[in-house]
This record gives C-alpha cells, structure tokens and sequence, in this order.
C-alpha cells in the first residue's frame, strides 16, 4: 500500500511544472495626432498604456516635448496648463498636400515619431 | 466472466474506452443523458466549456476524432451549437472511443475514433420506449421482422411547441434527429442491415428576422456481412454522409458550408492458425466539400472542391506464445487533390505477466486529409457554436496533417469485476491549420502549425463505475508561437459512480475535478483616439474633436489559467411496474451542479482594468420520465 501512495504521490508532485507566468505589463508610448486645414489649432495628444492591475492609472502625460516639422519649419506645441497630455498649437498652418512629420519626447527618454500627407482637397 | 475481462484476454485494447448503454444512463447530462457528456468521464477526453460537448481527445483538437456511427462518419456531431450530442442515447447499443495508438484498420483522423453501434432491433417482440424530459420527447420503437429485426427512435425538442400554444411569442431553435435500422439475414452466411440517421438544427434568434442558423447531418448505410467459411469472413459497407450548413444574417454576411462523402470500404478476416488472425480492407471515399464566409459583402473564404480518397490496410494479429499478442500492420492512404500517399505503420503489443496483469504498448502514424481551421479557437470553442464546421481539404499547397503515437501502459484486473487501466503516451503533430487573423491577398489563408501531447492516464473501472485521472501537457507552435492551447488539462480527476439504492432505486454521482485551462488574458489597456464620425466640424472650427474609447491589450496567448473547474451531478432513478401492461415507468430526478460552484466560462474585462468573471452553468435540477413496453 505504502508503494501505491508513493506512486501516487510522486505523479502528483511530478504534474507540478512551472508554468509560464505573465511578465509585469510595461506601459507604451500612446499618441494621437488629427491634423486638417479646416482647424485653426493643432493638437496632439501625448498619453500612455497602462497595465491591467494598475489602480488609477494614469493614462496622460505631462512635460513632453512635441515638435512637427513640415519641409524646413518646425513647430513646437505647448501643453494647456489644465489639461495635461494635450498639446497644441496655433503656429502650424496645415495644407493638403503636404508631408508632416511629428515627434514627440517623453519625459522618460521615450521618442516617438510618425508621418502624414494630408490629403488634397476633394474636387 | 465479463465481456471486458474475455477482451482483456484475447484483445490488445490500447487506449480503448468501451461504453454500453447502461453506462451511458447513469451519467447525468444536461436536461438528459448525452453521449459525449458521458464520454468526458474517460481519462483523456477533455471539454472547454458547460455549454460546448466538443471532445478534445489526448491533446488533439476537436476535429482530429474520427465520429462513425454504424460505420458512417458523422461530420457535425452537435446539436445546439455543441451543448448536446447529435447521437440519441436510447438508439446506442455500445460506443468504443479509442483514444490513442489505434490498429491500421482505423484512419482518417489523428487523436481519436468514436466507434458507435446502434441497437439492432428486438428480434423476438414488438417493444417500444417513450422519454420525456425538460428537453426533449423520444421515442424507441423495434420489434422483429422474417429473419431478421428493426428499430426506429426518434428526438425532438418541445419546448417552441409548448410556448406556440401557450402563448403569441416564438422560442428560436429546435432540433431533431431519427436512427433507424434494419438487419436481414438472408442465409446463415449473408446478414444485410440498413442504418439510417438524420439530424437537423434551426436557430432563429428573431423570429421576425431573416437572420437564421440550420445545419443538418444524415447517413445511409447498407452493410453485407458474409460468412465464407468459419475461417473467413468480410464485411462490405457502402455510406453515404453529408453535413449542411447554412447561416444566413443579410444578404452581405453569409456562411456556409458542406461535406459529404460517398463511400465503400470492405473487410476480410481470416482466422488463418491459432497463432495468426489476418485481417485487411480498403476505404474507397469520394468527398464533396465546400466553405463560403461573406462577410460585409466581402468574399473572405470560398472554395468548392473535390477529393477522392483511397486506403488500404492488413494487419496480423500475432500470438507467439500465451503471455504475448502482437497486432502488426499497414495503412496507405491516397488522397488526391495533391496525389499524397503515406504509409503508416502500426504495432500493438500486450505481454501477460500474470493472468490478470497486462503490459500493452502501441506505436503508429497517423495522416488526416480535411480538417476543420479555426480562428484563434479560443476566442470562438466555449460558446455553443459548433454549428458551422467548415471541413478544408488538405491540397497541393497545404499538406496532410500528421501525428506519431506512442503509447505504454498496463491493464490489472484486482477483482472478476474491477480493472485498473494505466497509460502513458506521446504524441507529435505536424501541419496542423489555422485561420490567419488577417487575409492578405495572394497569400495562403492558414497558419501551419505543429505541436505535442504527453499523459499519463489511471482508470479504475468497476461494472459501470469508473474513477479516473489524466496528467497531460499539450503545446502548439502556430506562426513561431508556442503556447498551451485552450484544452491544455494539466489535472482530470473524474468519478462516476452508481449505486443500486434499494430494490428499485439506482443512483449515481459524478464528480470532476480538473485544473484550470489556459485562456488568453488583458494585461494592458490603452486609450484609442478616434475621429468622431458622427460629428461634422464648421467651417475653422478651432479643435479636433476625438472620439475616445479603452481599448484592450492581450498578453501572451493562452498564458493564464483560469481557476480550477470542478463541479457535482447526481442522478436518482426509480423504476415502477406496471404490472398489468408488463411494462415499466422510470422516474429520474437529476441535479447538475449540486454545489453551485461557479466555474468561469470566460472574463470581461472593465474599462477600470478589473475584470468579471461569467459563470457556467449553475445548479440545475431538471426531471424525466421514461416508460419502456
């Protein structure tokens, strides 16, 4: 009897493996950018993932640098003081047509870039 | 001395499950007895789901058994989208599920065959059953003709006639499904039976909306068995099988789907010495399969095609002494379009040690040539969707799925009535398909894949009581990404045991322990700036107005586990006489889910980040009564 319980007992113990946990999620960088002629303010908003378990997130984020460039002229956009992870700017004239490059500092050393053509205006 | 034990003596049943119809009444089932609810209880037999009966056998996907009713292969075995078995519990004389390590008389399919015999009729008087329960109404009728018996038994579920009649409002689904047979001796030598089934589903979710789900399945068997000599003896079966289905939700979102086979397969034993048992056949197939999924008016997958398909096999049942029975054999199987052939060789072994101690081994190759590719199935297979199956066949580009069985084990009868069964078993699979998530145009629709399965196996069987516990380990690799896939069980632990209460009571229990099965979580969540479509800005409106939503960031696939699923049914049965009609009426009670626990089905999660888990099925207490003249 003493045998079969350790029979069993090892085959219990032997079904153990370690499972493959979940690594702690790291957040990304999130960006959203519109840009149209039809609007007389740019705005680029500058946030971030968040991980499943975090309590309160925070989903915006404060104190980048983003700058859109389109040929030789760069524009830095500057956050609203009561909305944080929104930046704007007045500066930049949007044309169809034309090529805009974006890129955004975080904080935290992150870089993020992108482009876009607007699209020309529909005849 | 039982069947099982003579078995055990003359047989090398490697990973046989065997099931007659008294087992499969003890289990309790889902508002009835069912099948593949019964079958679960076996070592090595896993479901996903409460509300999905499809098997997953020793680490292979659902589609990867092999479902033959009196020889016909059944291609949709669901009713309901998968909450019950098509096969009607009262027509099945015995089912053999071979789990693994099959002779080269079995093909078709990697993991598994169902084997199910229906009853072949009273051949010595009229008798008949009538069944009702909160699902359906059954009836069983059989009785004797010259030379020979039938038997008829029909389902159908009530409830949209009840709520007809009771009120103006409509219940959307039904199902029904009949099993008929017929066997004619013709001579002492010459048998002929006849076996019929048909099953058909509709679902109507509106019933004032076209949107409609229907699929259907039926097969036609005719069988010759012939005597040549007491030596000699074949079998000669011509099927025919089709599975429809049909969901139609607007003209611009369509799915349908088709397959059927017309098939003949002969065999020929030849009891050649008392050392060698010959035994060869061929399968003979043309099939017919066809897919469309439109989808927004967009023709996703569409295909017609098809495919003969031919296979040959001998085998020699080899008994060199008394303590050892070998089962050596070939298969060949042609499946053309592509013109593959591939060999598979098969060998079973059992060496006696003692009378009652049986050391059993198999290895084999296994190919399948259709198959059914889902989409991520563990995003679809918890749900009662099994409605549509899509059969694929393998082609010039997309090769023959292949599986190498090995498999160890030992049989030990402790008592005239009690055995314990254990196995252990490897398995590699190549070429298995899946859907692509997205399709590009030009390219193949599927993912190649491939993977493994390993088990150890205990089953403790005692008339028809079992116990039984199954260690495995499954993992796939699909498009460079292994993971454990949805029916990855680690632990099974199973009872089904009955009880004969008093003279006319019976009650069984069944208990089932089983470690929690993988799904794949959130473990981020982001915020998605969208434009708001339903929003036309002015003219130098100063702003960019989003549209925001939080949207879902999946981690590793299948890399968590939901908790441990575990769960209790008891079933009482109370048989009276009816002592004028010679008849009998059996009263059942059954309770699923005694403790309520709740078992999760799946997680939402919150825009919060928490998430809620929804539960399977709760405590169920259903009732039915049967009447058997």
């Amino acid at each position: 009897m003493k045998k079969h319980i350790l029979f069993l007992v090892l085959l219990i113990l032997s079904g153990c493996i370690k499972e493959p946990t979940e690594p702690v999620y790291d957040p990304e960088p999130n960006v959203g950018c519109l840009l149209s002629p039809d609007y007389t303010r740019q705005q680029v908003r500058v946030g971030k993932s968040w991980g499943i378990d975090e309590e309160n997130p925070e989903m915006w984020v404060s104190g980048a640098e983003v700058k859109i460039s389109c040929t030789a002229e760069t524009i830095a956009f500057h956050e609203l003081p009561d909305k944080p992870g929104v930046y704007v700017s007045e500066s930049l004239l949007v044309e169809s047509g034309k090529t805009y490059f974006l890129e955004v500092d975080y904080p935290e050393g992150n870089k993020v870039t992108g482009e876009t053509t607007v699209q020309k205006n529909l005849e | 001395v039982s069947a099982e034990r003579e078995r055990f003596k003359q047989e090398i049943d490697v990973g046989l499950r065997h099931m007659e119809f008294r087992d499969l009444k003890f289990v309790p089932g889902f508002l009835e007895q069912d099948l593949f609810t019964s079958i679960q209880v076996m070592p090595g037999v896993t479901s996903v789901s409460d509300l999905n009966n499809a098997l997953y056998i020793r680490g292979g996907n659902s589609d990867e058994n092999l479902i033959l009713l009196d020889g016909m292969t059944v291609y949709n075995p669901y009713h309901a989208g998968g909450l019950f078995s098509t096969f009607n519990v009262d027509a099945i004389k015995s089912a053999d599920l071979l789990v693994g390590g099959f002779p080269a008389e079995y093909g078709e399919r990697l993991s598994s065959v169902l084997d199910i015999e229906t009853k072949a009729g009273n051949s010595k008087k009229f008798c008949g059953k009538g069944d009702l329960s909160l699902l359906s109404a059954k009836i069983l009728l059989e009785g004797p003709i010259p030379n020979g018996s039938w038997l008829v038994s029909a389902r159908r579920t009530y409830i949209d006639k009840i709520i007809d009649l009771l009120s103006s409002e409509k219940w959307p689904a039904y199902f029904y499904d009949l099993h008929s047979k017929v066997n004619f001796d013709l001579s002492s030598n010459l048998r002929i039976t006849l076996s019929g089934f048909f099953g058909k589903d509709l679902i109507y979710p509106e019933p004032l909306d076209v949107t409609n789900f229907r699929w259907s399945n039926h097969a036609l068997g005719l069988k010759l068995r012939y005597i040549f000599s007491p030596k000699v003896f074949s079998t000669l079966l011509v099927t025919k099988s089709t599975y429809y289905s049909k969901t139609y939700v607007t003209a611009g979102d369509q799915l349908r789907s088709n397959a059927s086979d017309f098939s003949v397969k002969g065999d020929l034993s030849y009891f050649l010495s008392d050392k060698h048992t010959l035994k060869s056949g061929f399968n003979l197939s043309k099939f017919d399969l066809m897919g469309k999924c439109i989808l927004g008016f967009k023709s996703l997958i569409d295909y017609d095609r098809k495919a003969d398909y031919f296979a040959f096999y001998v085998q020699d049942k080899f008994k060199p002494n008394q303590s050892m029975i070998a089962n050596i054999g070939v298969r060949g199987d042609y499946w053309a379009p592509g013109k593959y052939l591939r060999m598979s060789p098969r060998l079973l072994i059992k060496y006696f040690l003692r009378p009652d101690l049986a050391l059993k081994s198999a290895f084999g190759y296994y190919y399948q040539f259709m198959t059914v590719p889902t989409y991520k199935e563990e995003v679809t297979a918890k749900f009662p969707l099994r409605m549509f199956q899509m059969w694929y066949p393998v082609n010039e580009e997309v090769k023959p799925l292949r599986s190498i069985h090995y498999v160890l084990g030992a049989q030990k009868w402790l008592s005239p009535n009690t055995s314990l069964d254990v196995e252990g078993y490897y398995k590699h699979i190549n070429n298995v398909l899946e859907l692509k998530e997205v399709r590009e145009n030009g390219e193949d629709i599927f993912n190649v894949g491939r993977g493994y399965a390993l088990g150890l196996e205990l089953l403790l069987k005692r008339s028809n009581s079992w116990i039984s516990y199954a260690y495995a380990v499954t993992r796939r690799t699909i498009a460079g990404v292994s993971f454990y896939p949805i029916h990855d069980c680690r632990h099974k632990f199973n009872i089904a045991w009955n009880f004969a209460l008093r003279r006319s009571w019976d009650f069984g229990i069944r208990w089932i322990y089983a470690s929690g099965l993988p799904y794949t979580g959130v473990v981020g969540m982001y915020t998605h700036l969208g434009l708001r479509l339903d929003f036309t800005p002015p003219s130098h409106y100063p702003f960019p107005d989003f549209k925001y939503s939080t949207e879902e960031i999946y981690g590793w696939r299948c890399g968590l586990r939901y908790p441990p699923y575990h769960r209790m049914d008891v079933i009482f049965s109370r048989k009276f006489k009816l002592r004028k009609y010679d008849s009998f009426i059996f009263g059942r009670l059954q309770i699923l889910n005694v403790y309520n626990r709740k078992n999760a089905l799946e997680y939402q999660y919150q825009s919060s980040g928490k998430k809620k888990a929804t539960g399977m099925l709760p405590i169920l207490p259903s009732i039915g009564i049967r009447i058997e003249f």
